[in-house]
């Protein structure tokens, strides 16, 4: 048994004496530290987390955002849009090839979109496709239309390289929503007649993107090597290995030592230390997202609009954002972030204002109870917060809690991982909700679904014609001015009528060894990984 | 009890005194915030410093104290109570209702246990109350099992007999005799219990499942102070030190309440096979 | 042939009693999930905000059937080897246990053969040297080892190790290109089963203890004393053999606790483990996976249970199969 001690003793002392890993690493290829396993690398079923990492490098869409968020071709090469906006026609490039040598065609760019709007696909988007003709008829609840006996298709093979897109009324975000990495478009050889949603296609994708998929060991890791057919030239990297540390810590200590080269969004507090390091190197940037606080109008006491008014006023979001965000959080004064050509700048943020706030509940018919929290018809004010258990959410709902019970509002904290929260929103099933939006490029996909009556992710039951209407319109408007003119309204209308209290738009950062040029922030979530293909390593 | 047995009484002993007075010690609220003092290092302001909140980490602690204390005493009593209740009965009654109440014990006790506390509070939601009674449940098994052994190894005994020919009630037998006979080894199981359900709960935290904030559990301050180990050691470093030495406090007490209470310093007896 | 007739009965006996057991865990997790608020389509349908889609899914996992049909249709299915698809990606939840397996196994069984390699020694000193200082110095090791939240002690080791020191990777099984390469795996696996035995060895050194002290008290160990036998060989070929059955029986105990401890151990070290497959899926509610890996986990008890009570057979020939 000693012998057996002695010979681990000396595996592990053998072990000790070598140099850290990462010293001798190839330098054609980065190792990226991400938290957890994708789910499918199918960009139909697209869910967000990691999935962003990966899909960016395995699907090409028809388009992707430029830096200043407008988009621009891939695998489109041109784009006719008809004077009605009903019609696009799409060209597309030629010569383009699938990993496994196959030739991409317009076939699977149907394939793709006609994957999306069938509603026995897991796809979380697919409200996104909702200004394709045969929309209505495919998702009825009673009797859905099957694909092929609509009397008008969605989408028409023109030609070899030619598609086009048949709307039901003129949707100005179209392009937007067809960009990377949701948009990535699928191979119609591989996954015709299969059931999308537990094909072994998602665990061994295949797509036209600048990487292609080698290995998958969950739980562990991922690797990419460059696609050398790739028809916007290979790229400079061999090998990308996705990394996976679930540890926050444990990602940051290896990113110090060299073990992994590339985090994105490391917590802001560890930044500093990142910024000292002369190894690493940091980028920053806006984001189109938003943290805000839903509050649920079925609720008797958030039914009244001054308590919801009340509660904007109480929130030190100035304090919040230099404190907990460090800086890195941008002042909001609604869902739509400054970086949008459709901010408006007549609507000022709300004020951090307790007098105000307390007035505002007095008038509300609120009076201070023994514990000093506000009663009314004996009915304590308080109030559940549903928060996500993700960035620093806790943190910043923590803050709040503290900062309404100063104005005698008591709230109780219930943090949740994803899966426990969306299924409280999706039901409703909140009084106080922060919720973490990634927000959209173009102001219809989030604001519609959030704001207009009767879309299913308008669970906090608010509904007003105004709304509506300028929502309708927004969407369908000609020109960027109106619509500008359209979501100004809108905004201003939130921001009196309270059902969301929007707190901030959380800026984005990466930090990398600074021997990797060519990373360049993108304002979408995970938007840097857009640039991997052109990263190279330079000592 | 040995020199180890009372310094594990010390640690506990002090551990209650926090319980008991820390409230009224703490400098201040445990939810009381100044983020505009977020991750001070230790200082004549701040003892042990402040967390990610500007909250002040020595008055968390001796408000948690009491939280921790009372979700390790909670759960074990909980545990103990189910555990006395199904053991004493099964071992009592024996014949089928014997056989049952085994056959359960022996399913929760090849599910790990910690899993099961995660799945319960997965489903259910964390809050203090849950984890008292989800640690509880997990972790009564091994008490019936040997409260069962106790019962039938006395069951048979004279005095046993003499009281029920005496014609006292089956209850009574139960509850005079079989239990006080079995009490300091439970007592001991307990001790240790409450050592485990303390890191039960700071797994729980660490997990992303633990008492809902501000509540200053010291498994939740410590899996808090997780995210800032390269830019605050202290914040996880006072409450993990803090359990530490608790848990070795109660595991030193059950250790020292074995040696003085048990003269056959349990070699376990062979355990008939789960199934058999 | 009496012989053989009774050991084939009791084996049969013992499979059946297995047999209920692993039911029994199965009834009682599903039942568990079942009563949570909303059920398991919570998660699937969770993120998908479209009625029409979250339809569909619920038709194709049959999610709207009673729940007695559910779980005859996965107990059915489950008896043929097949353990339906994960709810978080729709992959064969076998594909993803088979590929957890060879971590877990590789940590699990290093993690207990360490602890035991650390725990027997240390108690058989600690049993020899009774009352001493040896013997209150290693109890309070066991005492310390169980008293540190494992997660705690995993982050710390590798701030120092891995962070401070720069000896040791803190993450993974092994750099890519080097998977083949044993000192490279050796050197991954250093913290996660340092962590993981350091959990796991209080307790096999406590039952040795005192198992050994009870053996060191019987005559045949005094015996072999007074023929001049050597200390060692008294301790560890004639008392630590008949004080083997307990430290069995504690090895054969920790492992659902091993198993549970792996979870935290797992995730801190970033390590492809089922622990970590497990608790990934109970925060995402990942039905067909947790029900899965429970029953494996489960079955891995009962089966250990049954192999401690053939080792007892093997260690001491006095006691015989039932």
């Amino acid at each position: 048994m000693s012998r057996l001690v002695g010979i681990a003793l000396a595996l592990a002392l053998l072990g000790l004496g070598l140099p850290a890993p990462g010293a001798a690493q190839a330098p054609r290829q980065i190792v990226m530290g991400i938290e957890t396993d994708p789910r499918s690398l199918n960009p139909v079923l697209f869910r967000g987390g990691t999935e962003f990492d990966l899909l960016w490098q395995i699907f090409d869409s028809l388009f992707e955002l430029g830096p200043d968020l407008v988009p621009r071709p891939v695998l489109a090469e041109s784009v006719q849009v008809s004077r009605d906006g009903l019609t696009y026609t799409i060209r597309l490039k030629a010569g383009v090839t699938w990993h496994d040598g196959k030739p991409f065609t317009a076939e699977d760019v149907a394939f793709t979109i006609r994957e999306h709007l069938n509603p026995a696909n897991a796809s979380s988007w697919r409200s996104n496709f909702h200004a394709f003709v045969g929309f209505p008829e495919l998702t009825a609840k009673e009797n859905p239309v099957p694909y092929d006996a609509l009397p008008k298709k969605p989408v028409e093979v023109l030609d070899r390289h030619t598609v086009r897109l048949n709307l039901r009324y003129p949707y100005a975000p179209l392009l937007t929503v067809l960009v990377s990495p949701q948009g990535g478009i699928l191979p119609k050889h591989l996954l015709e007649g299969k059931n999308l949603n537990t094909a072994e296609f998602n665990r061994k994708p295949i797509g036209t993107g600048p990487f292609r998929l080698v290995e998958w060991r969950r739980g562990d890791r991922l690797v990419l090597e460059a696609n050398p057919d790739y028809h916007r030239g290979r790229p400079p990297l061999d090998r990308v290995i996705m990394q996976i540390i679930p540890e926050m810590t444990v990602r940051l200590t290896q990113l110090e030592s060299g073990g992994i080269q590339f985090l994105r969004s490391p917590a802001p507090d560890a930044i500093p230390a990142i910024r000292k390091n002369p190894r690493l190197s940091t980028l920053f940037g806006e984001d189109v997202n938003f943290r805000g606080i839903l509050f649920q109008l079925k609720h008797p006491a958030l039914a009244d609009k001054r308590v919801r008014q009340a509660i904007a006023f109480a929130i030190d979001t100035k304090t919040i954002r230099e404190t907990l965000g460090r800086g890195y959080m941008t002042e909001a004064n609604g869902p739509i972030p400054p970086n949008s050509w459709a901010y408006t700048t007549k609507v000022k943020p709300t004020p951090y204002d307790p007098e105000r706030a307390r007035r505002l509940l007095a008038e509300a018919g609120y009076t201070a109870g023994r514990d000093g929290v506000l009663e009314k018809d004996g009915r304590r004010l308080s109030l559940g917060l549903v928060v996500e258990a993700y960035e620093n959410l806790v943190d910043v709902a923590a803050a709040i809690q503290q900062q309404l019970k100063a104005v005698g509002v008591q709230v109780s904290v219930e943090p949740l991982e994803f899966g426990a929260w969306s299924d409280r929103f999706m039901k409703g099933a909140y009084d106080l909700l922060l919720i973490a939006s990634a927000g959209s490029v173009d102001p219809d996909p989030i604001n519609y679904s959030l704001f207009r009556t009767g879309q299913p992710r308008n669970t906090n039951g608010y509904s007003n014609p105004r709304v509506d209407d300028l929502l309708d319109r927004a969407r369908s408007a000609r020109t960027q001015t109106e619509r500008k003119a359209l979501y100004a309204e809108f905004v201003e209308i939130l921001d009196d009528e309270k059902p969301i209290h929007v707190l901030y738009h959380q800026q984005r950062w990466y930090a990398f060894d600074r021997r990797y040029k060519g990373f360049e922030h993108l304002g979408v979530s995970a938007g840097v990984l857009q640039s991997l293909r052109r990263v190279r390593f330079q000592p | 009890m040995g020199a180890r047995g009372w310094s594990g009484a010390l640690l506990v002993g002090l551990l209650v005194l926090a319980a008991a007075a820390g409230p009224a010690l703490a400098p201040q609220d445990y939810a009381e915030q100044d983020l505009t003092r977020r991750l001070e290092a230790p200082s004549a302001a701040h003892w042990l410093g402040t967390d990610g909140l500007g909250r002040d980490i020595l008055s968390r602690l001796l408000f948690g104290a009491r939280l921790s204390l009372a979700i390790g005493v909670g759960a074990t009593a909980l545990a103990v109570a189910v555990g006395i209740g199904a053991g004493a009965i099964a071992g009592y009654f024996r014949g089928r209702v014997d056989r049952v109440l085994m056959r359960i014990t022996d399913v929760f006790m090849c599910i790990p246990a910690l899993f099961l506390v995660l799945i319960v509070v997965a489903v259910f939601g964390a809050s203090v109350r849950n984890t008292v009674l989800v640690i509880g449940l997990a972790y009564w098994p091994p008490t019936a099992r040997f409260v069962r052994g106790e019962v039938l190894a006395l069951r048979g005994q004279p005095f046993v007999e003499a009281a029920r020919a005496l014609g006292a009630a089956d209850l009574r037998i139960l509850g005079g005799h079989v239990l006080r006979n079995a009490m300091p080894i439970v007592l001991t199981q307990a001790s240790l219990f409450v050592a485990n359900a303390i890191l039960v709960e700071s797994a729980l935290s660490f997990l992303g499942l633990g008492v809902p904030p501000p509540l200053p559990s010291w498994g939740a301050m410590l899996a808090d102070g997780r995210r800032f180990l390269l830019q605050g050691w202290w914040i996880a470093t006072f409450p993990g030190l803090a359990i530490f030495l608790v848990v070795l406090g109660f595991n030193l007490l059950g250790d020292g309440l074995r040696e003085a209470l048990d003269p056959r310093l349990t070699a376990p007896r062979r355990r008939r096979g789960v199934a058999a | 042939m009496t012989r053989a007739v009774l050991r084939i009965r009791y084996l049969a006996a013992r499979a059946a009693g297995m047999a209920v057991l692993l039911a029994g865990v199965s009834v009682l997790l599903f039942a568990i999930m079942h009563m949570a608020p909303g059920g398991p389509e919570a998660m699937l349908v969770g993120e998908t905000f479209d009625p029409a889609v979250a339809e569909s899914l619920r038709r194709q996992y049959g999610l709207d059937d009673p729940i007695p049909v559910q779980y005859a249709r996965w107990a059915a299915g489950a008896l043929k080897g097949d353990f339906g698809r994960s709810f978080r990606d729709g992959q064969p939840v076998l594909l993803h246990i088979r590929e957890r397996l060879g971590p877990t196994l590789q940590l699990t069984v290093a993690g207990l053969l360490l602890a035991v390699l650390v725990a027997v020694p240390l108690g058989v000193a600690a049993a020899a040297r009774h009352g001493r200082a040896t013997d209150s110095l290693a109890s309070a090791a066991m005492i310390v080892g169980v008293s540190f939240p494992s997660f705690w002690l995993g982050i710390l080791l590798i701030l120092g190790f891995s962070s401070l020191l720069g000896w040791l990777p803190a993450a993974g099984i092994a750099p890519y290109g080097l998977e083949d390469d044993l000192l490279e795996r050796v050197r991954h696996a250093i913290l996660p089963t340092a962590t993981l035995a350091l959990t796991q060895f209080a307790a096999i050194a406590r039952f040795t203890r005192s198992s050994m002290l009870d053996a060191l008290g019987h005559d045949y160990v005094r015996t072999a004393e007074a023929k001049g036998v050597g200390r060692g060989a008294v301790l560890y070929r004639h008392a630590l053999r008949n004080g083997l059955i307990p430290i069995v029986t504690a090895v054969g105990l920790s492992l659902p606790a091993l198993i549970g401890g792996a979870v935290l151990t797992k995730t801190v070290f970033a390590w492809p483990g089922l622990g970590r497959l497990a608790v990934d899926a109970i925060l995402e509610r990942d039905y067909p996976v947790i029900m899965a890996i429970e029953l494996i986990v489960a079955a891995a008890v009962v089966l250990a249970n049954f192999l401690t009570d053939v080792v007892y057979t093997l260690v001491d020939p006095r006691i015989t199969l039932e």
